[in-house]
This record gives structure tokens, sequence and C-alpha cells, in this order.
């Protein structure tokens, strides 16, 4: 049978990997290609690349580090797609097939789609007819302030589209997307697990597979987050603060019984 | 010389890389000239059946592969590469394959009946009989699937190995020195690098 997926997800903000807190707070937490080797190693089925940076510049401008800067995406997309011998999705501002181009030809598997998913959902479809459908993530953040069904964000968390979650999630699948990546933002960096309501109600509705993310903050919320019905877990802050701690979560939900590949080593993948 | 064929899809620069470092040092296939030149041949395949064929044949691949595979040369089909040998696909109408391995690529109907997310998409477990292909494999090996349509074989012994999703779905395929996979050993990790390894050792 189909494993379940355990996917780091990496933030990028001008060319420095960070973490965050509800879309607001960013601390850096370093070298983007360091990072991706330590993740590549240690048991992780995927690597997710969101690029969160608002001004477009990339550089690291540090001549302390043995990686020449880079001051493109498609750069940093090519270091890591160079070392990383399995799938690697990457969003972002991504906006148009050009955008999607450069960055699959740059070694990305697949691309996240947000924003375009409000202002241009022909676009969405014309990637998917030419790319596949399979290459195509509709990453969707939502925002529960009170309870409710929720609402749909766009522009990193800024801009609201109004719309039910579960309805967004349905229109992505029928405009081409192979998969959803559904994030909680007000979970984001919490740490005090997933929005399990939210997943299960996005996974009942889609026949697409669906990665949760936002709000782990330890092994068991992981667990949880596939009982709810996610396909794949991903997480972002959690994995960097530990050494080997994507071996342990995989450790942990492969002890727990749940459906997740064997963990072992990868040593010479790299 | 070791040719990967690059076709404009988005997976060509994956494999190469995976190759590469492997120690081997591959070649660029985008004609008839440097597929003839090469011992063994990759097509690593994504996207479309239908777009994969029509650009092999504006390329003047589709002779070309097919002569490779006839005098016996190494060749192995990466996803849409695996599913291009077939009689032919059925994604967006009937489109015609190279013939190589008799079958239709038919969508992987009865798991979506099973209530099965398509595509298959993440690491699953397959069986494999025994071949030069899965030297240095390990015991119960996982590799990595990202497809909606599988090839359905005539002839069972054409099949290399299957794993399980609501159904049998075919995951890699063999005549000879023809190989398919329709998962992408190039993001495998351990295994995929492995059966790419055992791949370029096959004579």
């Amino acid at each position: 049978m189909l494993k379940a997926r355990l996917i780091p997800a990496v933030l990028i903000r001008q060319g420095l990997c960070v973490q965050s807190r509800r879309f607001q707070r960013y601390q850096a937490l370093g070298n983007p290609f360091t990072i991706v080797q330590r993740l590549s190693t240690w048991a992780s089925d995927e690597l997710i690349y969101l690029d969160i940076t608002r001004d477009g510049t990339y550089d690291l401008r540090r001549d302390d580090t043995n990686f020449a800067n880079r001051d493109t995406i498609e750069a940093i997309i090519q270091d890591v797609a160079d070392r990383c011998f399995m799938p690697l999705t990457v969003g972002g501002g991504i906006r148009s097939l050009d955008h999607m181009r450069s960055r699959l030809a740059s070694g990305a598997d697949k691309v996240a789609l947000n924003t375009l998913l409000a202002t241009g959902p022909g676009v969405v479809t014309n990637a998917a007819e030419e790319f596949g459908s399979q290459c195509i993530v509709a990453s969707i953040d939502v925002r529960r302030p009170d309870g409710g069904p929720g609402e749909v964000f766009v522009e990193g968390g800024r801009q609201s589209t109004g719309a039910d979650p579960v309805r967004w999630a349905t229109r992505a699948q029928d405009l081409g997307a192979g998969e959803i990546l559904l994030n909680s933002i007000d979970r984001d960096g919490q740490g005090s697990g997933y929005d399990l309501d939210l997943i299960a109600r996005v996974a009942a509705a889609v026949t697409i597979p669906v990665i949760a993310l936002g709000g782990v903050g330890s092994w068991e919320h992981l667990a949880a987050g596939l009982d709810a019905g996610a396909d794949a877990v991903a997480a972002a802050n959690i994995f960097h603060h530990t050494e080997a701690s994507v071996m342990k979560a995989k450790t942990f939900l492969h002890e727990s019984g749940r459906n997740v590949r064997a963990p072992e080593l990868h040593a010479e993948v790299l | 010389m070791f040719g990967i064929v690059n076709y404009g899809a988005g997976n060509f620069r994956s494999v190469w890389n995976a190759v590469r470092h492997l120690g081997l040092d591959p070649m660029v296939v985008t004609d008839a000239a440097t597929a003839a030149e090469a011992t063994h041949l990759v097509l690593p395949g994504v996207g479309s059946f239908r777009h994969c064929m029509q650009r092999l044949s504006d390329m003047g691949l589709d002779r070309a592969i097919k002569d490779h595979i006839h005098a016996g040369r190494p060749y192995l089909g990466i996803c849409v590469g695996l599913q291009v040998l077939a009689t032919a696909g059925e994604e967006f109408g009937r489109t015609d394959g190279l013939g190589i391995i008799p079958g239709r690529c038919r969508r992987l109907d009865a798991a979506a009946s099973a209530g099965l997310p398509l595509p298959h998409i993440g690491w699953n477990e397959c069986a494999f009989t025994p071949s030069p292909l899965s030297t240095g494999l390990g015991e119960r090996p996982c590799f990595y699937f990202v497809h909606s349509y599988h090839l359905e074989v005539e002839d069972p012994a054409d099949r290399l190995a299957s794993c399980g999703y609501g159904m049998t779905v075919t995951a890699a395929v063999r005549r000879d020195n023809c190989y398919g996979t329709q998962f992408h050993p190039e993001k495998s990790q351990r295994d995929g690098l492995a059966l790419l390894r055992a791949f370029a050792e096959v004579a």
C-alpha cells in the first residue's frame, strides 16, 4: 500500500531559511543548503520549499559559508535539487507559466500555487495541461478566527478571498491541481497541533491527496494529522530545532503503527 | 555512452543529476544522431503520454528508440517513458505508443472506485521478479510514484514489478534489455540510485 508521507517544509525569505509564527514573525535559521542536506539525509519523504521573500532580493551576502551566494530563486532551487534525490515542491510568488517553467527546469518537481488560484485560475488550468496535474499543488492558507468554517487568505495571509476552504479546495481540484497543501494560519508556529477539523473536512471533499501544514509541536501532532485524513503531514518549524529530528518523527510514526516508510539512514544520498 | 533523452519535459535534470552522482558521464539525447551513439538510453517522461509521443515524433526519436531497443541495447523508460512502450495510451483519447510491450495505458480506475486519491502520489512498496535491475535493492523496496495511469500488460511475463493501490499497479516492465519503471528512481533516494546503478551495469 501507499505509505503516508512526512514532508519537511523550508521557508525562505531573502535567501535565508526562516521560521514563522502566524505568517508574521520571522526568525532566521540559516543557510538553506546546509538545511536541506540535513533534511535529505534523515528520512524525509519529500521537501517543500516556500519562498516568502517580499521584495525579490535573495543574496545571502555572506562570505563565511561554503556556498556561493545565490541571487535568484532558480539558483537556490538548482543547488537544492542537485543534492536532493527526492521530490521537491517549490512555492511562493508563482504568478505565471514562465515562473513555473523556470522553477521546474531548475529542478523542482512540483509547483505550489496560492494567490494564483484567486487572481489567475485560467493560468492554473493551463499549467495543469502543460505540466500535468501531478506537478500542480494548490496551496491553501486558512484563517478561522472565531472557530467558524474558516476563510481562505492569499497574498501571504494578507488578502481575504471570502471563500470557504472546502469549496476553495474542490475548486482547485476542478481547475486541475493534483494535490492540496492545506495550511492553518492561526496554528502556524504555535506548536499546538494541526487544525484537525479543517483537515478532515477538506480531505473528505476532494479526491486528490491532501498535505497538512501548520501547527506541529510534537510527533503526536503528525500522527493526529494522518488519523484526521491527511495523506501527507508537513511541518516547518519543528524540524529545525533538534538533530536528526525528521528521523525521530519518522521513527515515532512508524513505531506507533502509522503506515509510513520504515526509517533508515540514507547516508549515501549525499 | 549513457544517453538521457531531453524532450523538454520537467524531470530531465533530476535524472541527469542522479546519473552524474553515480559517477557516470551521461550525454544528452535530442535526436536520432545522438541516440545512435548511446549504448544505454534513458527516457525520463513526465506529463502526458500524448505530449511525449508527439515530441518524440517531432524529434525523430520514436524511430531511434525503437531501433535502439530492437538492437538489444539497454533502455530504461521512467514514468511516461515506460508508458510509451505500450501499444496505446488512453489519456485524452487514444494515442499510439511505441508498441514494444503489448498493452494499454489506462487510468487507475479501480483505485478511484476504492475511494483512494488520484494521482497515486508517494512511496509505495514494490514486489519485483528477479532481474539484473534488482541488484542492490533493499528487501521490500519503496519507490516514489506520481501518476494516474499505468500500463496494463497483455502478457504478465512483461511485468517486472508491481505495487498495491486498491488494485495491482504495474510498477515496472521488462522485455529482454528494455526496462521501464512507473516510479521515479531519480526521486527514490537509496533504492532509486541503486536501480539506476544496476541499469548502468546491464550489458
